[in-house]
């Protein structure tokens, strides 16, 4: 259970925060349901049971993003994972892109989980001790998913043949996502002077990319390099989402909604 | 499998999933330390392109539920192992009963038979000397 938040936030500050907040959730949730998409599909027996670990890791996660919304009165983990429409979700769009192959799944997630442990290392520091604690237990967790990804990614390019040939396809569509995934919303100035998150952006962006072009090299792959840092007006940290999350949605809540009041 | 005996539903006999293992893959045979307190015990096997690959899906195959300090995988093939044909080896023609604790399980009864004997022997000295 997170810690409560005890201490008094401008309506700003909370404004921020709840956005912030849903953004860390939607992120777990998204990728933790797309990840489960590959059961029984995996390439192997045992990287099914392992990639379906990670998956409930993520929702793992998630929750416990969600009960921290609920501490700030925006409702049941349920409801918040179940009942909003895409608009309200804040996800990046590249974890609610269809799993296409083995080789997009895995270059995106490895992507996502060093964008996601830079954020978490970041968040230790954070002013809000329930995003703090939850970092620093995350990432234990998210080190180890990290390291699987990585070394998909490694084997992926060092293979070489359709292996290499279908990870090369996956860098465009991964990358053409990055500014998106980057991207905190329109309190982000907010986020950073509250001390919520306690490190610019752009210092996250270039500690990613340190982490991450030494293994593409070394899976054989070109730097891409940066995207080009530009104003967000749409994306999944503003609520505007690809036909895919509403696909995913309905899939994730086709049980829940059988009976929303059941209990569990 | 012919058409008419095929049941509904029923996957088509395929070539790719019969027992022949992905190319570079081999198995490895994995052990588990619960605590400092225990020895590695055998869980399971995985198969895995290398020993690095055997851990990870080890990990999450083996360590998910209950806890664990040390994760050992070992490839099968570097295990020596007796030949099962070789039933000789284990073979046990004689009786064996002396090797067994069973008989000492009524200790106790005859040590009691034995100490009641040698109280009578020194009953008798004593009234040997008595007397």
């Amino acid at each position: 259970m997170p810690a409560k938040l005890e201490q008094e936030l401008t309506p700003a500050v909370r404004t921020a925060l709840v956005d912030f907040v849903r953004q860390l959730a939607d992120d777990e949730l998204t990728l933790g349901h797309r990840d489960s998409e590959w059961l029984g599909l995996a390439p192997d027996v045992e990287e099914d049971v392992a990639f379906s670990s990670i998956a409930q890791d993520e929702i793992g996660h998630a929750v416990y993003y969600y009960e921290i919304l609920q501490d700030l009165g925006e409702g049941h983990p349920d409801e918040l994972a179940f009942d909003r429409p895409p608009s309200a979700r804040r996800n990046a769009l590249l974890l609610e892109r269809s799993n296409g192959d083995w080789a997009y799944t895995i270059l995106r997630h490895f992507v996502y989980d060093v964008w996601d442990a830079v954020r978490l290392q970041a968040l230790t520091r954070s002013s809000v001790p329930a995003l703090a604690q939850g970092a620093a237990k995350m990432l234990r967790e998210e080190r180890y998913h990290r390291m699987h990804m990585e070394m998909w990614v490694r084997s992926l390019g060092q293979a070489g043949g359709e292996a290499l040939q279908r990870l090369t396809a996956a860098v465009q569509p991964v990358w053409a996502d990055l500014p998106d995934l980057f991207d905190f919303g329109p309190h982000a100035d907010t986020l950073v002077s509250s001390g919520i998150l306690p490190e610019p952006p752009a210092a996250l962006v270039d500690a990613w990319a340190q982490q991450v072009r030494p293994v593409l090299e070394a899976a054989g792959l070109p730097w891409p390099g940066l995207p080009a840092r530009g104003a967000h007006t749409a994306g999944g940290r503003r609520g505007v989402h690809t036909p895919g999350l509403e696909e995913l949605l309905t899939t994730m809540g086709s049980v829940h909604r059988l009976d929303p009041a059941a209990r569990w | 499998m012919t058409q008419s005996t095929q049941r509904p539903g029923a996957v088509q006999g395929d070539a790719s999933l019969s027992q022949k293992p992905p190319v570079g893959y081999e198995v490895y045979e994995v052990f588990v330390q619960p605590s400092q307190l225990e020895p590695h015990t055998h869980v399971g096997s995985v198969w895995a392109p290398s020993p690095e690959w055997a851990i990870q899906v080890a990990r999450e195959n083996f360590t998910r539920r209950g806890s664990a300090v040390n994760l050992w995988v070992v490839r099968r093939r570097d295990i020596a192992a007796t030949p099962y044909e070789d039933e000789d080896f284990f073979a046990r023609e004689f009786d064996r009963k002396y090797r067994e604790v069973s008989g000492y399980s009524d200790n106790a009864q005859r040590w009691k038979r034995f100490k009641a004997r040698a109280m009578s022997i020194e009953d008798v000295i004593h009234d040997v000397r008595e007397g």
